[in-house]
């Protein structure tokens, strides 16, 4: 079994809003993903997902846990050759498309950006082959290069996000609900491009999102956040298959299928953490089957698996 | 369109049913052609006192310039016996107006009196002219008043340059690396700015000498605290953003964050901030000037002019309305296009 | 659907924006009906013009927008008597003054902006009410806490004091459904309720909306881009774009006879959650730019099935059914015959098994 390409091990990311006020947006979160795989993490707002990808990539220091890029630990202070092997190794593809990219700059120099900091190419002509063969990947025109962002659609403006973040040739790309802004025929797009590239260049995927659909489309595992804890991790066989945890039962079932006959007598499934009376704090992993594994005190374990 | 079938209006073609084949749907060639740049410039256009207030700007810079030089007189030239002089111009003399006429109000009546004349009977003037007369030493207004505005104009110019080099700086690290380095950053500027700038500027006169240097520097002195709020919230606002989170994350330093990235996003918010600064800094030196805190004599600027023709205002009241017309258009102009700027770079358009 | 139960009924609607860099032809010719208790949804991407129909029934288009043609004919009952007028032909304070709020009310995207946060959730529902209805404060007070009740508001007599910040986003978009329902309104216009809030929350809203107007009798509109929420909750569904209405009909017809090709491309662009294609179908190219108007169909650039005819002719709609149309050339009977890929056939004989189970 080869060593997994990132490791996050009891992450926890604390926000200090005053000295009576914490907020802790990562309570305890553990994950792996191997290299070329595509791991989805799914929760809603407030569940900590896009803290743990803005952690993963160290725009935040984590409060504590630790986490193994490569082999290498970035989770402290990193020296500059670690660093520069993060930069360049480990990329983002972020929500709003409207503000992801520069209005002051062109797209050209938008996606270049990785190559100019680093002086990654050593001569203008072999800059300009890498953008210009970058934009063909994406399926963007040559002429584009020239243009600033505003003169783009949304979809397009995405593009140019990964086009950012490809040109690195990294091995892992953090997805940070990357299509939800979009039309849903342009998501379709994106989600096929990003597909193509995990194809041809091996990259795996951190895939954050809130859409179970999509995320079940486009992952090989998929982790369940609520609250800033992973309640339930597995392949996506194994939850959407045998949902253990209540809220991943109340995710999915909130779904609405686009089939009106049955959609239309449909009940969601709701669950209330409060009146639930679960504390994520006093859980631990217990093993399901395979890799499926459900955050859970034994009380609680063995009445979620009784019908099973 | 909701037309039933209407075949009959409709003639086809034939291979109008013909797919056409999927190629031309490959690429994506989509773009809008308009410009952040060219839309600004076309909503300034529009705006007629912005472009009056431009023209008339920089109408004032050219005589400034040219004026001094196609006038025979220098600024410091005195004629002694010319004192006093009412503006004569060649040309409208003869429609009556600007023929160094003047009426002196005195205690018994008005009186007319022409100091060109030279032979009382025939009333043929001499061969010299004032045009905009001259002051209580003979010296000419028209030249001191475009000497005068060279040296407001650059007084101004160069201190609002400096500030906004200053400011811009204090403002953009003091936002950026935020918590204590902030704190103590605004906490300075704060009692800076609570000093007033008389009192600065005196403390300066009893250091320096009085001369043109030491304006420049008192007034560098105050007025980069306003630049830098400007700059500071600009890049509060700016520093969450995605694209500077991107940067981030590509491995940018620190430097070229903040000068590559987010600088070029408010300069139009800093320009336009420059220009109405600049009115600010010129009464400013106008108003030092008049109470003696300015440049010395000989030399002047449009405040010292209008501080020394105050003196005979009464008497000659020809001599305080060049510098102070000039002084008043400059002000209203530059206020006029800087607003005409903000609202022409918009920033509902284009800007974050 | 009979005749007299018309209450809304947009006819050959057309409107334009006057920008800096042009017109931009948004609306170029909508024909809607809305029967009384029906819910109808439009459907459509950014640009389809499915906001500013909207706008235009409740008379809050922007200002630089002109109305080339058409007509909003709304009926309703005043004091008894059945009135019907044109929307597109009064002033706005008129509009306002009669029908917001009272007769048609609207539920906008994010309740974040759409609650003032300078003012109790309280002062906000009886607002409208003590306007149109000239109610004491008392009994509109009363009235208020009955709402929130009705929109599942727990402790709606201490929630009737708190303000926007202090209510989670969910609650804070039930409020609005109750403002919007405070005048007990004909018809209620929903644009992207949902769409800002998570999954489990909109849920819980749609089936609220459902409650709503199977108690009061309520019409409803959809606007939205999700045909999840679609197949949840409409009777009628209208796609829209590029400003056109291309492709209208019954909720089962359009999602197991759908027939023009954007439709086609909308329902296989989502996954759902038993699709196991290696290859989302996906329609290619972008939003138009409703700027530069071509002639033809607006859609013909990204559809794959694309006549010639489609770059000189706009289709006319074709008759499906008595209540299912599609503006689309394929229909024509010279047209060749072009089946819906089979990705898509496939997935709806499998949703239509789910449905017999």
């Amino acid at each position: 079994m080869s060593e997994p390409l990132l490791k996050v091990e009891g992450l926890k990311q604390y926000f200090r809003i005053n000295s009576h006020f914490t907020v802790k947006a990562v309570d305890g979160v553990n994950f792996t993903i191997n290299p070329g795989e595509t791991y989805g993490l799914v929760g809603e707002s407030g569940s900590g997902k896009s803290t743990i990808g803005r952690s993963v990539i160290r725009l935040y220091e984590p409060t504590k846990g630790k986490i193994t890029f490569d082999g290498r630990d970035i989770s402290g202070k990193m020296n500059r050759e670690t660093e520069k092997h993060l930069r360049t190794g480990m990329q983002m593809i972020f929500q709003d498309p409207m503000a992801c990219l520069n209005p002051r700059k062109k797209v050209s120099d938008i996606i270049a950006q990785g190559l100019d900091i680093h002086h990654i190419c050593a001569t203008q002509k072999e800059r300009n082959d890498r953008i210009s063969e970058i934009l063909e990947q994406v399926g963007l025109a040559p002429e584009h290069a020239s243009r600033y962002p505003h003169q783009f659609s949304g979809g397009q403006r995405q593009r140019v996000g990964i086009a950012r973040a490809l040109i690195m040739r990294p091995r892992l790309i953090i997805a940070d609900e990357c299509i939800s802004a979009l039309d849903v025929s342009i998501q379709a797009q994106v989600v096929n491009l990003m597909k193509d590239i995990q194809q041809k260049t091996g990259c795996a995927y951190l895939f954050i999102a809130h859409d179970l659909s999509m995320v079940k489309y486009i992952s090989d595992r998929i982790g369940v956040l609520h609250l800033g804890h992973l309640v339930e991790t597995g392949t996506k066989d194994e939850i959407f298959t045998n949902p253990i945890h209540p809220y991943t039962k109340s995710l999915l079932s909130a779904i609405p299928h686009p089939n009106p006959e049955v959609e239309k007598s449909r009940k969601a499934m709701s669950y209330d953490y409060r009146a639930f009376g679960v504390d994520y704090n006093k859980g631990t992993e217990h093993l399901v089957n395979g890799t499926h594994f459900v955050l859970a005190t034994d009380s609680e374990y063995t009445d979620w698996t009784k019908n099973t | 369109m909701t037309d039933m079938q209407n075949n009959a209006y409709i003639s086809f073609l034939p291979g109008d049913f013909e797919l056409k084949g999927a190629e031309n749907t490959k690429l994506d060639m989509n773009f809008a052609s308009q410009r952040f740049w060219k839309e600004a410039a076309m909503r300034f256009r529009k705006n007629k006192g912005a472009v009056f207030s431009l023209i008339t700007i920089l109408l004032v810079i050219l005589l400034a310039i040219f004026g001094p030089m196609i006038s025979p007189y220098t600024y410091q030239q005195q004629n002694i016996k010319q004192t006093n002089w009412a503006p004569r111009v060649q040309g409208l003399e003869n429609l009556g107006i600007f023929d160094g006429s003047e009426s002196l109000k005195t205690s018994t009546g008005t009186k007319l009196k022409n100091a060109y004349v030279v032979d009382k009977e025939t009333g043929a003037k001499n061969d010299t002219y004032y045009w905009f007369g001259s002051d209580a030493l003979g010296r000419d207004i028209w030249t001191r008043t475009w000497t005068g505005t060279r040296v407001s104009l650059y007084i101004a110019v160069v201190a609002v340059l400096i500030d906004m080099l200053i400011g811009m700086s204090y403002g953009l690290i003091s936002g950026y690396f935020g918590g204590r380095v902030d704190s103590v950053l605004q906490r300075f500027a704060e009692i800076i700015n609570s000093i007033p700038t008389l009192v600065i500027v005196t403390l300066l006169m009893l250091i320096m000498k009085p001369g043109l240097m030491t304006i420049t520097i008192a007034l560098m002195l105050t007025g980069w605290i306003g630049m830098s709020r400007i700059a500071r919230a600009q890049m509060l606002k700016l520093k969450e953003q995605e694209f500077v989170l991107a940067s981030h994350t590509l491995g940018a330093t620190n430097f070229r964050v903040i000068f590559s990235e987010i600088l070029p996003n408010i300069i139009g918010q800093l320009i336009t901030n420059t220009m109405f600064s600049i009115p600010n800094a010129i009464f400013t030196e106008a108003f030092l000037s008049f109470v003696g805190l300015g440049i010395p004599e000989p030399m002047c600027s449009l405040g010292s002019l209008i501080s020394y023709a105050f003196k005979s205002f009464t008497t000659h009241p020809f001599q305080i309305v060049p510098p102070v017309i000039v002084l008043a258009l400059l002000m209203l102009c530059f206020n006029m296009l800087a607003d005409g700027l903000r609202d022409a770079l918009d920033p509902k358009m284009k800007e974050m | 659907m009979q005749k007299d139960n018309l209450i809304l009924s947009i006819r050959n609607l057309d409107i334009s924006f006057q920008t800096n860099a042009g017109a931009v032809h948004a609306i170029r010719g909508v024909d809607l009906d809305l029967h009384r208790g029906e819910t109808v949804a439009i459907v459509g991407e950014s640009g389809s013009g499915k906001s500013v129909s909207m706008k235009a029934v409740m008379g809050i288009l922007d200002k630089n927008s002109v109305v080339n043609h058409g007509e909003i004919l709304f009926t309703y009952q005043e004091n008894g008597i059945s009135k019907t007028v044109d929307i597109l032909k009064m002033d706005r304070k008129t509009i306002r003054h009669t029908i917001n709020g009272r007769h048609i009310a609207m539920v906008f995207q994010d309740p974040m902006t759409s609650l003032d946060p300078t003012m109790s959730v309280g002062k906000q529902i009886i607002e409208g009410m003590m306007l149109h209805e000239h109610i004491g404060r008392r009994e509109a007070l009363e009235r208020a806490v009955s709402l929130l009740d009705m929109v599942g508001i727990p402790e709606p007599e201490k929630r009737i004091k708190n303000y926007p910040h202090q209510l989670s986003g969910g609650m804070r978009q039930r409020v609005v459904i109750a403002i919007a329902l405070a005048c007990d309104p004909d018809v209620l216009i929903c644009d992207e309720p949902t769409t800002a809030l998570d999954v489990t929350i909109q849920a819980k809203i749609l089936e609220l909306i459902k409650k709503i107007q199977a108690d009061m009798g309520i019409s409803v509109i959809y606007i939205t881009h999700d045909l999840g929420v679609v197949a949840k909750v409409a009777d009628y569904v209208n796609v829209m774009y590029a400003g056109n209405i291309v492709e209208k009909g019954m909720i089962d017809e359009i999602f197991y006879d759908p027939r023009h090709p954007y439709t086609w491309g909308l329902l296989s662009a989502m996954p759902d959650l038993d699709t196991n294609d290696e290859r989302l179908y996906a329609i290619p190219g972008s939003p138009p730019n409703l700027m530069h108007e071509r002639p033809g169909d607006a859609f013909a650039p990204r559809n794959i099935y694309a006549l010639n005819i489609d770059d000189r002719l706009m289709p006319p709609m074709f008759r499906v059914t008595d209540t299912h149309y599609a503006a689309t050339w394929l229909l024509h009977e010279n047209a060749p015959k072009v089946e819906m890929p089979p990705e898509l056939k496939e997935r709806i004989l499998r949703m239509k098994k789910e449905a017999e189970r």
